[in-house]
């Protein structure tokens, strides 16, 4: 049985990120949610995967307003990107190891003003993953054999938050990856509904692999970046959310509609809800959750 | 607190960011800091090569974040303006609660 284990959890930068100023209750949350991670990645360990299938919604990186696809997958044979800070904080916080250039002593991901995580300037990329080619060509396939018509991507650039989930996932590189994007915040979103059918045709398809596969959700919880409502986060959505994964009721999450997601802050649910597609009505562990000044973080995973 | 989904509705549920110039215009700026500065000294720029309307353009010239988001900025790209303006914190242009009273970095 392929699928050895799942997991969803956020992919904020506030998990790497304490500034100066922030006091020492607020570096407590942030530590919480560290070992949050590190339970998950325990998870992992555990699971004994030869491959992480990784959910994640782009954050313009490699879609933009030219092209934004509902569903993507990465077709090549290697993924890369930078993180969010520098590569030396990154490996003590999470021990996550990193691809060192001769002559390069900067690893950011673009010059200066221009948001790391957003852009893809620089191709000597200190965080590098093999591609599970071969799954990645088995989905591609698969999926549009049962009617989902896939865009493909051979770009390969992963955003500093989706490299942040593998710092403390999959901190020596040393799984293979399969990248699945979505899109979470660029409405009309796809149908939550649609995610959870996706999600156990991915599950068919991998289950001829002859790969371990963790699959693996990044994103949410509640947050509204760049809207009249950001530091607002609505807590009591994200604790029924919780509560449904945690009875095994994943798929009465294809009963939202897309604008049921986005006015609760939840857009990056669509990844989770295509795990839960996966996994079917296995209860979830709940590991915690932690309100940060503008982003509930949820972090579960499904022993299986 | 108003209800999120009126306060969102240009983005979510009406979704202007669709039909507006104004995500190219900003994406391009990303790439190219030049239009930045022709923003202000070649505003022609804009409307001729973006089909800009004449209230985006205002908008834009205004750094007015709350009229850009009515216009379908879309928030990712609103972000990503602002910080280009030297505004860092856009939150309170935009009326948003922010970091109400979480600890402020400094």
């Amino acid at each position: 049985m392929p699928l050895v284990g799942a997991a969803a959890a956020p992919h904020s930068h506030l998990q790497l990120f304490t500034r100066p100023a922030e006091d020492d209750d607020y570096k407590r949350l942030v530590q919480k949610g560290r070992d949050a991670m590190f339970v998950l990645r325990e998870q992992v360990e555990r699971s004994g995967a030869d491959t992480i299938l990784v959910i994640h919604d782009d954050h313009f990186v490699n879609f933009d307003f030219r092209c934004y696809p509902p569903f993507a997958i990465f077709v090549g044979k290697e993924a890369s990107g930078s993180g969010v800070t520098s590569p030396a904080e990154i490996q003590k916080i999470t021990g996550a190891v990193y691809r060192e250039y001769e002559g390069k002593s900067e690893y950011a991901s673009a010059p200066s003003g221009i948001p790391q995580h957003m852009a893809a300037w620089e191709k000597q990329k200190p965080y590098v993953y093999n591609v599970d080619v071969d799954l990645s060509t088995k989905l591609l396939k698969g999926l549009m054999e049962r009617g989902f018509d896939l865009p493909f991507t051979t770009d390969g650039t992963m955003d500093g938050e989706h490299v942040l989930t593998m710092n403390f996932l999959n901190p020596r590189a040393d799984k293979n990856l399969v990248l699945f994007y979505t899109n979470g915040y660029v409405p009309p979103l796809p149908w939550p509904r649609r995610c959870y059918a996706l999600g156990e045709a991915i599950r068919d398809i991998a289950e001829a692999s002859s790969q371990k596969i963790f699959v693996f959700a990044t994103g949410g919880m509640s947050h509204y970046p760049g809207t009249p409502l950001y530091g607002h986060v609505d807590e009591d959505f994200d604790a029924r959310i919780l509560d449904m994964l945690a009875k095994g009721d994943g798929a009465d999450l294809s009963k939202f509609t897309p604008d049921d997601l986005m006015n609760h802050g939840n857009g990056e649910l669509v990844n989770w809800i295509i795990a839960a597609g996966m996994i079917g009505n296995r209860p979830a562990k709940v590991v915690d959750y932690i309100r940060l000044w503008h982003i509930g973080l949820g972090y579960i995973y499904w022993e299986l | 607190m108003k209800d999120p989904a009126e306060i969102l509705r240009p983005f979510v549920s009406e979704a202007r960011h669709l039909a507006s110039p104004l995500n190219m215009i900003a994406s391009d700026m990303i790439r190219d800091r030049s239009l930045v500065q022709k923003l202000d000294e070649h505003p022609d720029h804009f409307t001729q090569n973006y089909g800009l309307k004449s209230e985006e353009l205002a908008a834009l010239r205004a750094r007015d974040l709350p009229q850009l988001f009515q216009l379908g900025l879309h928030p990712f790209l609103l972000v990503r303006f602002a910080g280009m303006m030297g505004i860092l914190e856009y939150w309170q242009a935009l009326g948003a609660p922010g970091r109400g009273g979480w600890p402020r970095n400094s």
